[in-house]
């Protein structure tokens, strides 16, 4: 396969399309022309993934609306940590935010067809809100009084306030304020829209189908495989501590 | 029994429409109640009572709507009538679908609106905009979920057992060029039609057969009312091929490509071309009532030739998609096989599966689970390198200065002067008139051009805010010595970060607004007539 120069400038040129989230095929001729050719031509497939390859990132997706690419780790377009999703993190506030994503992508969609359907999901930071509220209150309900010390992502959930009192805006510290970021920050992103009125107090936001497809095409399975390693981790180490564990009192 | 159950299903089962329920297999009856329930009534072991059970729970979310309704925050003693508003809004969708204009979330309250206003004209703008956007919330869905769920008995198969049905009428859709409409559901457009169980292809043949003879026996009336069904039956037609194609996007496996799909999608295409021939002759037909000297005829066949013409748009757009499909199966099939990039077979649930085991574990170890998936979930991020040319360009760029306020006869005569000296003094004016608005609350392009009375206005309209988004570089450009246009209205565009295609235009949807936005006092019109505003405006000097 003899890949030209031409064929560089438009893999590149395609590229760089797929990574402006404000540009839209059906909007750009020229980015609609080339997202036709890349589904039937084999050399502008090779080149992308080429250009796409020395980037550190890889196509996960060709819809009508774009080219999707995802970034492979390290990148320069990784987030890389989310420290980078905003600076100044905690490491507690970086777990509340992971949280809050999670809970907003369970919230919007709940089932595995969830997932697979092409529909825009609209959410609310209240609704989140709730369902955060409601999840880590039945959690704590099952772990009862007899669990360890140790502390639990729940609980910390639990501890975070819900809004500032006698403010409009509520601050990052809260609950409110914590999924309101999130959502902007996936509106900067392309990931989301800010559909929120001028007299609307309960901010709300549409999900689109960018977001879903990275959700199932990438974190559902890297999460089940962070988790399983974590609760296999777990077991392990519980087994082991066990077996160490003198049987009978050595008195 | 069970071969007469299958035979029904054959026969029914259209193009795409709802797959066999679970349940229906060939399962014997058993027990002896059961073998006298299938003597006393054979419908309830069949399909095609099932269908109409689930045509009546399509309605039921505007039941509950109407139920509701006196539970709202306005006036229980208002006299709107929720159903009436929920037909119109799923009419009106179905009305554009698949074409430019096709409403969104924001337009389709806005006409809702203005149907609820004639309920009650009393009642203020934002109580109208309430009752409009409740209206549009329910048939879309509880918290945005854009889909309904029922549970419903089933005798099918011999033994009594429930599941569970989902359904929706409205949902919101990304299109490709960014704009995000809305649609209504092959469910919704059902119901709409009285429960016709039909396949949507033979409906449509049937529609165009009554339609022809009664344009030869002059029955307009009844002309017009068969245009408007063909067109929701070209809607419908149109929502099961996309919902085809989407079903080769996300479930290529359960694709049977040889004996299900390309014979489907042939049939598909064989009947849209059908139709197409059928539609241009119908539309050359009425071509020839165009040309009536009778305006009520002619305007009556004018009304019908559109109905038909947008079926014709419909159809072709249908047309070009089921030519692509066989590229989009192999195209599917080529991507679920490039190597690390197979999607995730996995089926769990986000929020059972993932996010409440996470709450349960120590907080170090939910942190990395929790921050692997808002990793994996937002995609990339594009470094926010400068971009030094553009900076310079700004920093070079004159700075905008105080205004200096001069009355003129009509800016917009100053600025098309110099564009041109052959401009209609008529578009002129509606153009301006148009413009008037941006002072009080910003406007985008799509929102003024789609106010345009006509092409000629809505070409002025794009002209002058693309002028007015780059002044400087369009007017050096087009060899303009007229200084910042801008200056010269009070008004600025701005990106509005969106994109838009609507009216024949396509691009970025530009934000009009006063120059206020860019914090420059804004020119204060407050006491002036609405005419006297428009004549005279104040500019700033050109720098």
């Amino acid at each position: 396969m003899n890949v030209t120069t031409n064929d560089i400038t438009d893999a590149n040129r395609l590229v760089n399309f797929a990574l402006d989230v404000r540009t839209a095929p059906g909007a750009n001729e020229e980015y609609a022309e080339l997202l036709r050719r890349y589904r039937i031509d084999a050399t502008l497939q090779e080149s992308v993934d080429a250009a796409c390859a020395g980037l550190h990132l890889y196509v996960i997706a060709v819809e009508d609306q774009g080219l999707l690419l995802a970034p492979e780790s390290p990148s320069i377009f990784s987030l890389g940590t989310v420290a980078e999703f905003e600076t100044g993190l905690t490491p507690e506030r970086r777990m509340l935010t992971g949280l809050v994503l999670l809970c907003v992508a369970g919230v919007a969609y709940p089932s595995p067809a969830d997932l697979e359907r092409n529909a825009i999901v609209r959410v609310r930071v209240s609704q989140v809100e709730r369902a955060l509220r409601e999840t880590a209150k039945v959690v704590a309900e099952r772990h009862g009084e007899d669990e360890d010390d140790v502390p639990r992502a729940f609980a910390a959930l639990g501890s975070v306030p819900t809004s500032t009192p006698g403010k409009k805006h509520n601050s990052k510290a809260t609950s409110l304020g914590l999924i309101r970021n999130v959502l902007t920050r996936l509106v900067e992103l392309g990931c989301a829209r800010d559909v929120t009125g001028p007299s609307d107090d309960d901010p709300e936001f549409q999900l689109l189908d960018r977001f879903r497809h990275y959700v199932r095409e990438r974190a559902l399975a890297a999460t089940n495989e962070a988790l399983l390693a974590t609760v296999t981790a777990t077991i392990t180490a519980t087994t082991v501590e066990n077996a160490a564990t003198p049987q009978g009192d050595p008195q | 029994m069970s071969q007469a159950c299958d035979t029904i299903r054959t026969v029914s089962d259209p193009l795409l429409d709802d797959p066999p329920e679970s349940g229906t297999d060939d399962a014997p009856i058993t027990g002896l109640n059961a073998w006298r329930l299938q003597a006393l009534l054979p419908a309830l072991y069949q399909d095609g009572f099932y269908r109409r059970l689930k045509l009546l729970r399509r309605t039921s979310p505007l039941h509950r709507l109407s139920e509701t309704s006196s539970r709202q925050s306005w006036d229980a003693s208002r006299s709107y009538d929720p159903m009436l508003l929920c037909v119109c809004a799923i009419d009106l969708v179905m009305e554009r679908d698949g074409l430019a204009d096709a409403y969104d979330f924001e337009s389709l309250i806005e006409a809702i609106a203005l149907v609820a206003e004639i309920a009650e004209p009393e009642a203020p703008g934002s109580e109208l905009r309430d009752v409009a956007e409740w209206v549009v919330r329910g048939l879309l869905g509880s918290d945005g979920r854009a889909d309904f769920t029922a549970d419903y008995g089933d005798y099918r198969g011999g033994d009594y057992h429930r599941g569970i049905y989902n359904w929706h009428l409205l949902k919101e859709l990304q299109r490709t060029d960014g704009r995000i409409v809305l649609e209504a559901s092959v469910d919704a457009i059902n119901a709409l039609r009285s429960g016709l169980d039909l396949d949507v292809e033979d409906a449509q043949l049937a529609h165009e057969t009554v339609m022809q003879a009664q344009l030869e026996r002059g029955d307009l009336d009844g002309a017009e009312r068969s245009a408007d069904e063909a067109s929701r039956l070209s809607v419908a037609l149109a929502v099961k091929t996309r919902d085809l194609m989407e079903t080769i996007r996300f479930n290529m496996d359960i694709v049977d490509w040889r004996a299900e799909f390309q014979s489907k999608a042939a049939d598909a295409l064989t009947h849209v071309l059908k139709r197409i021939t059928a539609e241009q002759s119908l539309s050359e037909y009425l071509m020839d009532g165009a040309d009536l000297q009778d305006s009520k005829l002619r305007l009556r066949s004018i009304a019908i030739l559109e109905k038909v013409d947008r079926c014709l748009t419909r159809h072709r757009e249908l047309q070009s998609l089921l030519q692509d499909a066989p590229k989009v199966f192999l195209e599917e099939q080529l991507r679920q096989v490039m190597p690390g990039r197979t999607r995730s077979r996995l089926r769990l649930s986000v929020f059972d599966d993932l996010f409440v085991p996470t709450l349960s574990l120590r907080v170090e170890d939910a942190t990395r689970v929790a921050t692997t998936f808002a990793l994996a979930a937002m995609g990339p991020d594009i470094p926010r390198v400068l971009d030094f040319s553009e900076l310079v360009n700004r920093l070079l760029r004159p700075p905008r200065c105080e205004p200096n306020v001069v009355v003129l006869g009509n800016p917009f005569d100053d600025i098309v002067d110099q564009l041109s000296d052959e401009v209609d003094p008529v578009l002129l004016a509606a153009a301006a008139g148009l413009f008037a608005g941006c002072y009080t609350a910003p406007q985008l392009l799509s929102e003024l051009l789609a106010g345009a009375p006509g092409p000629e206005v809505a070409e002025v309209l794009r002209l002058v805010t693309l002028l007015l988004f780059d002044p400087d570089d369009l007017a050096a450009e087009e060899g303009l010595d007229m200084g910042a246009i801008s200056d010269v209205l009070g008004l600025v565009a701005i990106s509005s970060g969106q994109t838009f295609a609507a009216a024949g235009y396509q691009g970025d949807d530009l934000l009009v607004g006063p120059i206020a936005l860019l914090d420059v006092p804004r020119p204060d019109f407050s006491d002036a007539e609405s005419h006297q505003a428009q004549e005279a405006k104040t500019r700033r000097a050109p720098t």
